[in-house]
């Protein structure tokens, strides 16, 4: 008997519903999507959304795609019913489509060994990136994410130290005379992490109702409030 | 098939074959269950495929009623518009008017006063003659709105200035402006009119 057709009717069949669902689907439900305004909390204006990412930030990505960051670290945050990551302070709200519209490709990361980094702009600073990059467990004890020293180097002072140095604790100092200097692949690296940040309520995730007290109180009598708590930086270093 | 026993050497065995089996009901009747269970998941929780409906809403109203109820914000946006293609052009786009010669709106007690009667007279019917207002005295003359355009219009015109810049006056309902052209006023009117118009 030839099931050569039943085959091949079968495959189609199988092919045509994943692509239906994976492709088709949503091209049509976000295949249009633009910058759009966030959700003003208090008197604070509404502002475009996405803004695309500085020039240096644009290499960084690459940096982050080339070092397999995105195998243990997310950017990605869940909603409130579906994970601790808003507890966590790893972002004001959960991720929606809008904040990968200028992303290329989309780094959503595979497991989660290290922590999300979908805000990670929020809460660091560029020291605290070097110091993360250079020897995790300065700042995380017990840490598993590898040093990557290699995106550093060991230089001798010349007339002035450089402005980037990495300031590290005492008993990681380099020898006297020395400083460790941040190649340019850690400071666009740097770049792109400071970059990652999800801000602002969208009207997809609004802002919760604690903020929008102020935001309502307007409606009432037409007139904003100055008083406007600013939305809840993540206390999480 | 075990190539060391003999048995199975042998030649002229046909070659197998696939048989054809017939599905169990069992197994039709659990998948129609999973389906019909996918269906009602779907229509329960994808909000029928809106592009803004995300977890924890389940419908673009839940979305709604989740953001800010403004519903001042679609007047004021109104009000900037008239006010821009009609009240800036005297009283400036910043309100502060031109010194001497068209009242400031910024902090002025006619704007907002308690309640709008009076602004909205003068929008409807114009203004002529000496008025002061912020201590500064000013004389001239402004066009009467009141033919071009209709109340609501105005109220929300009026709900702008009294809300703008450091201005923080209730809004104004159509009605108050539907009062004041019921009065059917001829000709501009002037201060001391005005201020026998009650205040609310």
């Amino acid at each position: 008997m030839n099931s050569g057709p039943v085959l091949f009717v079968g495959l189609l069949a199988a092919m045509a519903c994943s692509w239906t669902g994976f492709v088709l689907a949503p091209q049509m439900q976000l295949g249009d999507l633009t910058q759009t305004n966030t959700v003003p909390v208090g008197d604070t204006l509404p502002q475009n959304y996405p803004l695309a990412r500085p020039g240096e930030a644009h290499g960084g990505a690459e940096i982050y795609r080339a070092n397999g960051c995105a195998s243990c670290h997310t950017e990605m945050v869940r909603s409130g019913n579906l994970g601790s990551d808003l507890q966590r302070g790893w972002g004001a709200r959960r991720s929606l489509a809008e904040d990968y519209l200028f992303e290329q490709p989309v780094m959503l990361g595979l497991q989660r060994i290290g922590p999300d980094l979908a805000n990670f702009g929020r809460r660091s600073d560029t020291n605290g990136i070097y110091l993360r990059l250079y020897d995790p467990r300065l700042i995380t004890p017990g840490s598993v994410m590898p040093p990557y020293r290699f995106l550093f180097e060991t230089r001798k002072i010349g007339l002035f130290p450089a402005h980037d140095a990495v300031v590290l604790p005492d008993k990681d100092a380099p020898p006297a005379g020395y400083e460790i200097v941040p190649r340019p692949e850690a400071r666009a690296l740097a770049a792109y992490l400071l970059s990652l940040r999800q801000d602002g309520y969208l009207y997809e995730a609004p802002p919760p109702p604690q903020l929008q007290a102020k935001t309502n109180a307007v409606s009432t009598n037409g007139v904003p409030t100055n008083a406007a708590p600013a939305a809840a930086k993540p206390a999480v270093k | 098939m075990n190539a060391d026993d003999p048995k199975k050497l042998e030649l002229g065995r046909p070659e197998p074959v696939a048989e054809r089996w017939t599905v169990p009901i069992w197994l039709i009747v659990v998948f129609g269950l999973l389906f019909y269970w996918g269906q009602v998941f779907l229509a329960e929780n994808a909000g029928g495929f809106s592009r803004d409906v995300y977890s924890p809403y389940r419908s673009d109203e839940q979305v709604a009623m989740a953001n800010p109820q403004d519903p001042g914000a679609k007047l004021r946006a109104e009000g900037l518009r008239i006010f821009t293609a009609t009240c800036s052009a005297c009283h400036q786009a910043s309100g502060l008017g031109v010194s001497g010669q068209f009242p400031p709106l910024v902090g002025s007690e006619w704007v907002q006063a308690p309640g709008a009667n009076r602004i909205a007279h003068i929008v409807l019917y114009g203004l002529s003659g000496p008025i002061t207002v912020k201590g500064q005295p000013f004389n001239n003359t402004m066009l009467a709105w009141g033919g071009t355009y209709n109340d609501d219009q105005i109220a929300a015109v009026l709900t702008y200035i009294r809300s703008q810049w450091d201005n923080k006056a209730s809004p104004v309902t159509a009605d108050v402006v539907k009062a004041a052209r019921a009065e059917n006023h001829s000709g501009y009117e002037t201060s001391d009119e005005l201020l026998k118009i009650p205040v609310q």
